[in-house]
């Protein structure tokens, strides 16, 4: 029983209805209220005192025969005609919020632009275009000495390479695994460049998040801003990885690797040099007599050991805690060092995943799956490459190892002396310079570091961060203790090692390594040498190597993380640009305040984003919205909008990868293709050839279509995982069942059940790998004694064959059929028992949690079986 | 004039009166648990559950007081009482009312 007189009514917001509220008098009596009506006929604002008082509201209502006021003071609507109440003013639901007519515009608005027109960037642009003051300018509360987190998230936060992917590519964002830190940043990022602009946020889940993976960040001490950037890149990076197919993948990270290797993806080469060179290896492994793998360590690793051990650049007085930790990783089938590999092997993830860890014997070829990279959008804006090349003075022989990093830490030379050996060395810099440069700050003792202090106190010269980056690139001589071991030569010798730059990030992340840390007496200290950095124009064109892939050199300052205090305590600020204003602003917690560039340039620096960047690229782009605003082209393209994305803020975006959206047969796979329209940008013709011509890649879309194929793979997929489990629980009842003691037992190893449980009981959206052969070497290798940790499980023929005949792999163990012996019914009963717990779980959907426990049971088990056929 | 200023008079004591009594007689306490239940066998409940769950999410859980959120689900509350639940709390006011007449 709607009342008709609701189709046409005057729209006063909010705001207006208040005015009245507050200033309205009655039109007849001037009677003030409470309790007014204001009359919703279109143009006409009669306002009219209540029954209260004369009633003015229904006589103005049954003179002009407007039905429709609304009580100013209570904001609820009667129609005089009908007699009730009405609600002209709620919407149906929270999405209508826009009118019909308005939800029209903005479609046909998104019709003509290619830009997303609710995406958060688009409409900080046209709203400072329109004169408002640029988005983005949110503080963040402390919550607990967290300057750490709020300066390091201010830095990235303007750095639109990065978040720019989190505000216009959230179809991209997955949320697959708890808790789910890349969406909470998303959200974060969300809040701070979104339409209400508050003065300050809580970033509370992402640091809720953040602990909750690294617990070295739960309680509130004072944390390493840079420690804490490389644990959430890190994360990210897990929680957002695609992996690359092979036809993209770069040839150049397999180069050297021992044989046996089965994995060196990204992420890992990425984490071990996590700031290039905290290798973390200390001075006493190092020289030990090397394995093959470690060996190669040493070469790279040396450098490591002529600076400190990795320093503590904890602010807190806290003990040197080992870094080994987030230098193994889950994924870790990183063979290289095994030495170091061993300690520290803990989950980092907070879902508890278990590290498979694969020994580097060479005949681990049979089992070994192809090596598969990864990468996401932090490995495309922050991952760089380096080449380290080691010469050996005897035999010239060169060794070359390319390194992954996210981001340089840079020793600062200090002392008149070593800035005269670099400033030397940099005009060698393109012979690779030979000239060496030991970084004082670690190795003398700290009596010299105080002399030096002094010495540049008062003898100053400026240091500049080139001369920090020609001490880091600069050559380290490999002698004395530091002797590298020539494969060639078979022994110690005297080498030279240096380092270039064969890829460039997109954004450079400078670590200036003021902290120092003393192993031996725990003692702390921060260098707070002024360093000269440039606002504009870093060109590290001399660190290239001459195979270098990128084409920009050029480099401009995005922000800069300072560290203010001791190394005993202090509390960090950021500077950044705004890419709306091009003005600087300084983040201090709560505070944002706009600083002039000097400001920047004096301030003292710890942690530096550089950003590319290439007039070239900006030419295209205004291209691109010429060829856009142009007529309209019949045929549309699709383009990924991740890569769309990074044309917009990339200097160099890289070839299109449309593959972001498509399968491998060219369609959209069944699971993306519920939100596909949030992965694709669509283009005129014209763009898209401009596009592809200077760009490369592909493929070409112009249809949008769900992949049969992989929705029929899917399909029998699906099928295949309950035939396989049914078939599994029909075979394993019955062998619970049995009593016929003469039946052989066959053994399983149960990681690999465990894999083969794990692909079961997989959701078929995306495409789980299936167990590789079954892989029985670790409970074969002895017979009765088994592996250390080899689980076991026990399966009948009929399973076994079953799983054989899907799998293969082997070898075949099988168990001494059960005996019955006088007086161990009773036990037999009770393995049985646990040996059907234990199945049970494993049928059930667990994540066999008590196979560990149940483990040593089994393993008693098998034992006790092997005496009682000994007995016999 | 004076008309006007007893006749309010004598509604606001009206007003007061039939609130006595109701919550003397306990009619109230009925009226309140009628209409509860009412509104939860319509779907109103869930109804307003759902937007309410709609309003959190749009506005994200960290800025969302419980004062936004009343003043945002009030109108949207009273809109979505169906007209049946209406009239039948009516009725059984008038027919209250019309017993207290004859007392």
């Amino acid at each position: 029983m709607k009342c008709p007189h609701l189709s046409k009514f005057e729209p006063y917001t909010k705001r207006q209805l208040a005015v009245f509220a507050n200033k309205g008098k009655c039109s007849s009596c001037a009677t003030e209220g409470p309790n007014l009506w204001l009359c919703l006929q279109m143009g006409c604002g009669n306002l009219g005192c209540g029954e209260a008082h004369s009633d003015h509201s229904s006589k103005h209502s049954n003179d002009s025969n407007h039905a429709l006021a609304i009580n100013l003071s209570t904001i609820r609507t009667w129609c005089n005609s009908c007699e009730m109440e009405v609600h002209p003013f709620v919407q149906s639901t929270i999405k209508n919020v826009k009118s019909v007519n308005q939800r029209d515009r903005l479609v046909k608005q998104q019709q003509q632009s290619v830009f997303r027109v609710d995406s958060p960037v688009t409409q900080a642009v046209t709203e400072f275009e329109d004169g408002k003051s640029p988005r983005g300018l949110t503080g963040f509360r402390n919550i607990g000495n967290t300057c750490y987190l709020n300066a390091a998230v201010q830095a990235l936060s303007n750095c639109p390479p990065f978040t720019h992917f989190f505000l216009e590519c959230g179809g991209y964002v997955k949320t697959e695994r708890k808790p789910y830190i890349a969406k909470s940043y998303q959200k974060l990022m969300e809040d701070v460049w979104g339409r209400r602009r508050p003065s300050h946020l809580t970033p509370s889940s992402l640091v809720n998040g953040i602990k909750q993976v690294f617990p070295m960040f739960k309680g509130f001490l004072q944390q390493d801003t840079q420690e804490f950037l490389r644990c959430l890149m890190d994360r990210i990076h897990e929680e957002l990885k695609e992996p690359i197919p092979p036809h993209l993948c770069e040839k150049g990270d397999d180069e050297d690797e021992p044989s046996g290797i089965v994995e060196k993806p990204v992420t890992s080469e990425r984490v071990r040099a996590r700031s290039c060179n905290s290798i973390s290896l200390t001075e006493e492994e190092k020289l030990e007599p090397e394995s093959e793998a470690s060996m190669r360590e040493k070469s790279v690793g040396s450098r490591s050991s002529s600076q400190s051990p990795p320093p503590d650049r904890r602010k807190g007085n806290k003990p040197r805690r080992s870094r080994k930790r987030t230098v193994s990783r889950a994924e870790s089938d990183q063979v290289n060092s095994p030495t170091e590999m061993n300690n520290g092997g803990d989950d980092e993830d907070g879902d508890g995943e278990p590290m498979i860890r694969k020994p580097a014997a060479p005949d681990v070829n049979v089992f070994k799956k192809r090596p598969v990279q990864y990468r996401s959008i932090v490995s495309d804006v922050f991952d760089g490459r380096v080449l380290s090349s080691v010469v050996c003075l005897t035999c010239d022989t060169k060794s070359k190892r390319i390194e992954a990093f996210q981001d340089l830490s840079l020793p600062i030379p200090v002392g008149k002396e070593d800035l005269a050996r670099i400033h030397a060395s940099q005009q060698n810099m393109t012979s690779k310079g030979m000239v060496s440069c030991v970084d004082t700050t670690n190795s003398q003792g700290w009596t010299s570091w105080m002399y030096n202090v002094l010495v540049s106190w008062f003898w100053g010269p400026k240091v500049t961060l080139e001369d920090c980056l020609s001490a880091f690139f600069s050559s380290d001589e490999l002698k004395g203790d530091n002797m590298y071991s020539c494969d060639k030569c078979k022994k110690l010798r005297n080498g030279v090692k240096y380092s270039t730059l064969t890829r460039l990030p997109e954004v450079l992340c400078i670590h200036l390594k003021r902290f120092r840390h003393e192993s031996m007496t725990s003692y702390s200290s921060k260098i707070s040498n002024y360093v000269k950095y440039p606002l504009e124009g870093l060109d590290i064109r001399k660190f290239l190597d001459k195979d270098c892939s990128s084409e920009v050199t050029t480099y401009d300052l995005n922000a800069v993380i300072c560290h203010h205090g001791t190394a005993g305590g202090g509390h960090y600020t950021a500077y950044a640009m705004n890419w709306l204003d091009e003005q600087w602003y300084e983040f201090d917690d709560t505070f944002v305040t706009e600083v002039s560039e000097s400001q920047v340039a004096d301030a003292e620096a710890y942690v530096l984003f550089y950003k590319k960047c290439s007039d070239e690229t900006i030419k295209m782009r205004e291209k691109v919205v010429g060829l856009c605003d142009e007529q309209e082209s019949l045929l549309h393209f699709y383009i990924s909008s991740q890569w769309f994305n990074k044309f917009q803020t990339f200097a160099e975006p890289g070839p299109i990868t449309n593959n972001d959206f498509l399968c491998k047969h060219g369609g959209v796979p069944p699971c993306k293709s519920a939100v596909v329209d949030e992965l694709v940008t669509k283009v005129p013709q014209t763009v898209w050839e401009c596009l592809q011509h200077r760009y490369g890649g592909g493929p070409t879309v112009t249809h949008l279509h769900v992949c049969k194929t992989c929705q029929e793979e899917l399909d029998r997929l699906q099928k295949r995982l309950t035939e396989e489990k049914q078939t599994f629980i029909k075979f394993h009842d019955k062998f619970q069942e049995e009593v016929d003691e003469t039946n052989t037992i066959y053994c399983i190893s149960l990681s690999w059940f465990r894999q083969w449980e794990k692909f079961l009981n997989s959701k078929s959206t995306d495409f789980p790998e299936p167990p590789g052969p079954i892989d029985n070497r670790a409970i074969s290798v002895s017979k009765g004694r088994h592996t250390k940790g080899a689980e076991i499980g026990q399966i009948s023929k009929e399973t076994w064959e079953y799983l054989y005949s899907i799998y293969g792999g082997g070898p075949e163990v099988i168990e001494q059929p059960n005996n019955v012996v006088n007086g161990t019914d009773d036990e037999e009963e009770e393995e049985d028992e646990k040996e059907e717990d234990k199945m049970k779980d494993a049928r059930g959907d667990n994540e066999a949690k008590d196979e560990s426990c149940s483990e040593e049971e089994i393993n008693e088990e098998v034992v006790n079986k092997e005496n009682q056929d000994s007995k016999l | 004039m004076a008309e006007l200023s007893d006749r309010k008079h004598h509604d606001a004591k009206m007003r007061a009166t039939i609130h006595q009594k109701m919550v003397e007689t306990g009619e109230k306490e009925r009226l309140k648990e009628l209409l509860r239940a009412k509104l939860i066998e319509c779907g109103w409940r869930d109804q307003l559950k759902a937007y309410c769950k709609e309003v959190v999410r749009t506005k994200g859980l960290e800025h969302v007081t419980v004062d936004d959120l009343v003043a945002e689900i009030t109108p949207k509350g009273r809109e979505l009482v169906p007209d049946e639940v209406k009239k039948e709390l009516l009725q059984r006011i008038r027919a209250f009312l019309a017993d207290q007449a004859t007392i």
